[in-house]
């Protein structure tokens, strides 16, 4: 069994090196984000930043380091910690922007704080030791292999991960006494064309690394009082080995083009490390370490040939999804019975107008019952008023029946009614109108018109109703009461024998009219609540949708499924928490990524094209599951009214994006059969050497010349150990002969798991990167100097150096 | 009895009076008698509300008057003969004048029920 790992990611970028942690894992072994024995952390300052599901959900723990309250937490810190020297000024801190702002000592903060919202120290140490608990819980009979090994990740150019990442080293080794190693892998700019606008990203890394320095030093002492009250000294460094890596190559060639790339390639680094690598590559590093071959800091080369089949799935996966929200806002067309139909408004109109009198029908009948049949009540009542069997005049009696004056009558019986179920009974099957109509037809324009409908439906009642007097007024009524039952005593066919068939008609007219007089009220409500926003009605399990919930869904809907991003928007790694996430902007990323030549990884296709794979993925898809988008691919046997509700409650678009994307992955999993890139190898071996030569040049442009070296980890990582040796022996006898990576067992490196794609990596060290660093002195220059295109006029020097400090004061 | 119901002679101003008040209370009667059994069979499940089957009931037992009254003039000027009639003596239309009466009160009758019908169904009414 594999090392129990701890990744953890710092900052925004730590998050996103995760998620591509995350997602090579899934695409990888599917059945899983990570090994048992590894866990995901990160830490972050910026609220809005939150991980990303892969299909099978989301592993990565997050510590949300609140900056809510900074003039308490700077109290609080000064109080309990002796006031440490590098603590900021709340002043210079209080609106730094959100999260960390790219300050330094804002980020440490943060980590440090305690406020009434929670103490930021206590959950980091608590979130970092409950990831220890449950790696170190994963049975290992081998004691060494069970030591925890912790990565730590991110950037060194904004505040958070350049603030905290000393601290976290040391909160890593306070909680893992025993830890076998303790890495770091950090994402530093790479060289600027000029100054301008880079100087806090490049001052801040300077920073870091001057930090970094101090205390690798042998006689440095890590020497605080933690907000915990406890006092800690380390003497040992914070890190056994610190890899930096840049969009930049050694080498020379074109930078890496957009940041997401080298994220990409820092995740595939430590993805490869919980795969498999770690153990061959901590063997190699006992030695080196021991050699003095390493030194402190280290840097690697890493290519790859591959047959992405995890993008062609993603974009089938897209495509589909937006063919079903195109689907669900397709406002002239809908899918009845598996045909396409055209939506009839006029249709619609008469259809629900029917349905709508149903309703009513069915709610009136529900009134009739109260204990006893109401309808036989009034029938016996008709027999005593014409057999006299009454004290007073007929017509009195037969006001006493339905004023709204006695709360004994039939007026109190269907008021209480009324408000017990009939509005209940109208509200549910409203519902149940637009439900249906929603789950049958799967399109929300038909549904609008439904409700649209029946809203128009109940207002040609409701007129109809006022148009012979009738309102909700108590005393209205009353007055309409005296006249009907006036209208009793003449004309009463006593000469034909009808009197008693004609006047409990009457009567079960008054009846009807009384029903009435009750449903105007509740049905204004009714009205109201479907096309107005702030009001609410529930029925008896569900609560009304309104017109305006419709024209949201489509809204965002609509944004889903349009492209709104610049072309060098999306070259940045997309985030759940991205404001206007959509699908066309992932389609181009998905595209741009696979043509992106920068990258070190040469992708290959059995069809030589990723257009043609991606065809013949999305005919497989759709002989496979029909050629017509269904919500049921989504939701099941799940109702669509009620996942929309339920997702418009929380982030809509957020959450359509990954259930869809999730969904029509796990179904187009099948759609794409495996590629084994040896075979592609063995007829294209000029190529493939190009790719594998570009990992010999790190991503870091480092002034010293790295030469290879046995004691450093150097291999090339299959699913096959004889497709390996073949690549190797195909490298060793062509042309231009290239033995880089020898046919030796220390080179080979076997993941079965790992299908489509041949890695070859490469491992530097054994420099030093405040002297050696291409261009560290554009670094020092943005740390020491104010830059001068700074208008803020509280910005001074002091300021400056300030925001570039977390841990020593002063450099210079 | 027969010089009653077949007698198109005018002899004098009383006989056409009584025969007259004759026709209409028999008119009377037999319009009862027919409302009477049509309100009871007709509109059984009708969904109208009652008072409008009896009016339409009432309406119907008119017709039903019409067609037997329409019987009893083909028998009359049959049993006559209308080669006797003189249609330009004053005298013919006194004689006649109950015959003539009901059956022009009887179509002026039907019509004015109906237009009340009519009206009680179309007017926004609560009864």
């Amino acid at each position: 069994m594999a090392t129990p790992t701890i990744l953890i990611g710092l900052g925004s970028t730590g998050l996103h090196v995760l998620q591509e942690v995350q997602k090579f894992y899934y695409d990888t072994y599917r059945t899983a984000n990570k090994p048992d024995n590894t866990e995901y952390l990160y830490i972050e300052t910026n609220e809005s930043e939150k991980p990303k599901s892969t299909p099978i959900g989301n592993n990565i723990h997050r510590v949300f380091i609140n900056l809510e309250d900074i003039g308490e937490m700077v109290e609080f810190i000064k109080k309990s910690c002796n006031n440490p020297t590098w603590l900021p000024d709340s002043k210079i801190v209080i609106n730094s922007g959100e999260g960390a702002g790219g300050m330094r000592s804002c980020g440490r903060l943060a980590l440090w704080g305690k406020h009434h919202q929670g103490n930021n120290f206590t959950n980091t140490y608590d979130a970092i030791h409950g990831a220890y608990s449950r790696v170190e819980n994963i049975a290992n009979n081998d004691e060494e292999k069970s030591k925890t090994t912790v990565f730590i990740t991110g950037s060194l150019t904004g505040g958070t991960g350049s603030g905290t990442f000393i601290d976290i080293a040391y909160i890593v080794r306070d909680i893992i006494p025993n830890i076998k190693n303790l890495y770091g892998l950090f994402l530093i700019p790479n060289r600027p064309k000029n100054l301008f606008g880079e100087e806090v990203r490049l001052g801040n890394t300077y920073g870091a690394f001057k930090d970094l320095e101090h205390f690798n030093k042998i006689e440095t002492v890590y020497n605080e009082k933690w907000p915990s009250g406890y006092l800690k000294n380390f003497e040992v460094p914070p890190f056994q080995l610190v890899q930096f890596i840049s969009r930049d190559y050694q080498d020379g060639s074109p930078a890496i083009s957009s940041l997401g790339g080298l994220i990409k390639m820092a995740g595939m680094f430590l993805f490869l490390n919980i795969a498999g690598i770690y153990e061959k590559r901590a063997n190699r590093l006992v030695d080196g370490f021991g050699n003095s071959r390493i030194g402190k800091y280290g840097t690697f080369g890493l290519s790859a040939i591959q047959f992405p089949k995890d993008q062609i799935q993603e974009f089938i996966s897209v495509e589909s999804s937006i063919e079903l929200i195109k689907r669900l806002i397709n406002n002239s067309n809908y899918y009845s019975g598996g045909q396409e139909r055209g939506i009839n408004r006029a249709s619609i109109k008469q259809e629900i107008s029917v349905v709508w009198d149903k309703i009513l029908e069915r709610a009136f009948s529900s009134l009739n019952v109260v204990k006893n049949d109401l309808l036989i009540e009034i029938e016996k009542d008709v027999l005593r008023i014409n057999r006299n069997e009454i004290k007073g005049s007929s017509i009195d009696y037969i006001i006493s029946m339905f004023t709204s004056e006695r709360n004994d009558n039939f007026y109190a019986l269907v008021s209480n009614n009324y408000n017990s179920s009939a509005r209940n009974q109208i509200i549910d099957e409203i519902y149940n109108v637009v439900d249906t109509s929603l789950q049958s037809t799967q399109s929300l324009y038909y549904t609008k018109y439904v409700l649209e409908d029946i809203t128009e439906a109940i207002e040609r009642t409701l007129n109809y109703w006022k148009s012979f007097g009738l309102s909700s007024q108590p005393k209205n009524w009353d007055n309409e009461l005296r006249k009907l039952a006036l209208n009793t005593s003449q004309k009463t066919y006593k000469s034909i024998l009808e009197q008693n068939n004609v006047l409990k008609d009457r009567l079960f007219t008054i009846f009807e009219l009384l029903k009435i007089h009750h449903s105007i009220k509740p049905l204004i409500d009714i009205v109201k609540h479907i096309k107005e926003t702030d009001t609410k009605l529930k029925g008896t399990t569900h609560i009304l949708p309104k017109i305006n919930f419709f024209n949201e869904v489509i809204k965002k809907c609509n944004a889903l499924v349009t492209s709104n991003s610049a072309e060098e928007d999306s070259k940045k790694p997309t985030t759940v928490a991205n404001a206007q996430i959509n699908f066309p902007d992932r389609l181009k990323e998905i595209e741009t990524d696979i043509k992106d030549t920068t990258l070190p990884i040469q992708r290959v296709f059995p069809s030589n094209s990723f257009e043609q794979e991606c065809k013949n993925a999305s005919n497989n898809f759709k002989q496979t599951y029909g050629a017509v988008r269904s919500m049921s691919e989504i939701i099941e046997a799940g109702n669509l009214l009620e996942y929309l509700t339920d997702k418009s409650n929380k982030k809509f678009s957020d959450e359509i994006y990954v259930d869809f994307l999730r969904e029509f992955r796990i179904k187009s999993s099948n759609c794409v059969e495996d590629y084994d890139v040896s075979d592609f190898l063995k007829h294209n071996v000029i190529k493939c050497l190009m790719t594998a030569k570009k990992a010999i040049s790190p991503f870091l442009r480092i002034k010293k010349v790295l030469d290879p070296d046995p004691n450093i980890p150097r291999f090339i990582i299959g699913s096959r150990e004889t497709s390996i040796k073949e690549t190797i022996e195909s490298f060793t006898n062509a042309q231009t002969p290239f033995a880089y990576f020898p046919n030796h067992p220390d080179n080979i490196c076997v993941l079965p798991d790992l299908k489509n794609i041949l890695f070859f990596y490469d491992e530097k060290g054994n420099f030093d990167i405040v002297r050696q660093l291409e261009y560290i002195e554009l670094l020092k220059e943005s740390y020491e100097k104010l830059p001068d295109n700074i208008e803020d006029p509280t910005m001074t020097q002091e300021r400056w150096n300030n925001g570039r400090n977390a841990y020593l004061t002063k450099h210079i | 009895m027969e010089n009653i119901f077949f007698n198109s002679v005018y002899s004098n101003f009383e006989q056409t009076l009584i025969s007259l008040l004759l026709f209409v209370a028999l008119s009377g009667i037999i319009i009862y008698v027919i409302y009477f059994v049509l309100s009871k069979l007709l509109f059984k499940k009708s969904k109208q509300r009652k008072e409008i089957s009896l009016r339409l009931a009432f309406l119907w037992s008119l017709f039903g008057f019409f067609i037997f009254y329409n019987t009893y003039v083909f028998i009359f000027l049959y049993k006559i003969g209308v080669d006797n009639l003189n249609f330009a003596s004053g005298l013919l239309y006194l004689g006649l004048l109950p015959q003539i009466f009901i059956y022009v009160a009887l179509i002026v009758f039907f019509f004015i029920k109906r237009h009340t019908l009519k009206k009680i169904i179309n007017v926004n009414s609560l009864n």
